[in-house]
């Protein structure tokens, strides 16, 4: 079903004053010190079922959603592990991932999270979430690791995969640094490469969003906005996409 | 199992199935950050009067708190605005409804050519979008600011406001309708007028 701001001049100005609109800073602290208080809450009867709602956990895509997710957003620093150690969990369709990528937090893997100091958790730093607007805190160290356990023996048959995943992780982690450091340029140029070398990569979309945010970067607003428009049409429930209508925001394109 | 380790890292990342008090603190304060402007706009979007946004923001937080770690990650956003549905109800329940207004113009101040220019007015703008919509029925609204304003599709809406993808379709094509017929009136008039 066409939207009716697509088709009308009209509505579309009052959906983006809508969009536009000011919201006041969330309270977090004060809000987060509530719930962590865990209080009743009056309305506590009437919250949605969970159930459409809940994780499941069966399908590469979703997988590859999330990783690409915590790339995109500065989550994971990663490695590519030779480490045959047990996994934690067993994750139903896992396996179609031919490949492994160990975040920060697998040094947790069998040990208790609380063992660690809780800067290294990989948890999301709420900084980088909505913009790329501010400047990074310092560079984040996204290089690939050593292997933690060298002396673990290498998986057959694995090399390809798993080299192929780590390039580009390696491409995409290179553009989203420049991108962090406001280099709009080194991003696309970035971006560019990947989608060169892995036209059908798993983080195409994070490509895209990457490069629709460097355009706006560098001033570039036109084609920012016609690529943030077709990447709304053809993805309109990716998690970028509120990431992509605030570029359309930005750039004022409507 | 390579992939399980990978999986677990990921989960990890994303702060669910682990539940260390830290990531799961960690997630929370991530989706108030990323969602609350999100929840907040739309709570009025579902006519949540002005002076009630603020608290009911922090409502649907509160009510969303106590499950969110069992939520999809990715699907946070939509278990948040399902509970601000809710919210919005039992908020609007309590206050005086919103009279539907058809003095369009009032509402929106300054009668006048209703175009996209005229509109860069972001507060008149507001007042009309605010006025049209309060011309539908809380169902139909809910499902008009999912789909033409928050760009949901038909089946995250049904999952929202929890009904078959069948029905919010029907609601969604109604709400249009009506939206509509209340935007052409207002153009008409506007029009006799200038």
């Amino acid at each position: 079903m066409k939207r009716l701001e697509h088709t009308d001049d009209v509505v579309s100005a009052l959906v983006s004053s809508y969009r536009s609109a000011e919201v006041p800073t969330p309270p977090i602290d004060e809000l987060l010190a509530k719930i962590e208080k865990g209080q009743p809450h009056p309305l506590d009867e009437s919250a949605p079922s969970i159930d459409k709602f809940r994780s499941v956990f069966d399908t590469k895509a979703w997988i590859a959603g999330a990783l690409g997710a915590a790339v995109l957003s500065g989550t994971v620093l990663y490695a590519v592990s030779e480490d045959r150690s047990p996994p934690v969990a067993e994750v139903a369709g896992a396996h179609t991932v031919a490949t492994e990528i160990v975040a920060t937090a697998d040094r947790v893997s069998s040990g208790s999270a609380s063992a660690l100091p809780s800067a290294s958790l990989p948890s999301q730093d709420v900084e980088t979430l909505p913009s790329v607007a501010t400047p990074p805190p310092k560079p984040i160290t996204a290089t690939a690791k050593p292997p933690k356990r060298p002396d673990a023996a290498r998986a057959a048959g694995s090399e390809a995969p798993v080299s192929s995943l780590r390039r580009e992780l390696e491409l995409i982690e290179m553009a989203r640094r420049a991108l962090r450091g406001g280099d709009g340029s080194a991003c696309l140029s970035s971006v560019e490469r990947y989608e060169s070398e892995f036209p059908a990569g798993q983080f195409s979309n994070e490509g895209q969003v990457m490069r629709i945010e460097a355009l706006a970067l560098v001033g570039s607003r036109e084609k920012a906005g016609r690529l943030a428009h077709e990447f709304l049409q053809s993805n309109p429930k990716s998690p970028y996409a509120d990431r992509v209508r605030s570029v359309l925001g930005r750039v004022g394109t409507p | 199992m390579h992939a399980g380790t990978l999986v677990t890292a990921m989960l990890r990342s994303q702060g669910s199935l682990v539940s260390s008090d830290s990531s799961a603190r960690a997630r929370l304060r991530e989706c108030v950050t990323a969602y609350f402007p999100a929840v907040h706009r739309f709570l009025r979007g579902l006519g949540v009067p002005p002076d009630a946004l603020d608290d009911a923001a922090q409502d649907v937080f509160l009510v969303a708190a106590k499950r969110i770690d069992e939520v999809r990650p990715g699907a946070e956003k939509s278990y948040l605005f399902s509970t601000a549905v809710r919210v919005a109800h039992a908020v609007r329940r309590r206050y005086v409804r919103e009279q539907p207004t058809d003095d369009i113009e009032e509402a929106a101040g300054e009668s006048g050519a209703v175009s996209p220019d005229a509109l860069v007015d972001q507060k008149r703008a507001g007042a009309l979008l605010a006025s049209l919509l309060s011309g539908l029925s809380e169902e139909l609204r809910s499902a008009f600011v999912l789909h033409e304003i928050e760009g949901m599709t038909l089946t995250e809406i049904a999952k929202i406001v929890d009904v078959p993808r069948a029905t919010a379709a029907s609601r969604v094509r109604r709400a249009r309708e009506e939206f509509q017929r209340r935007l052409e009136r207002h153009r008409k008039r506007s029009q006799g007028e200038s």
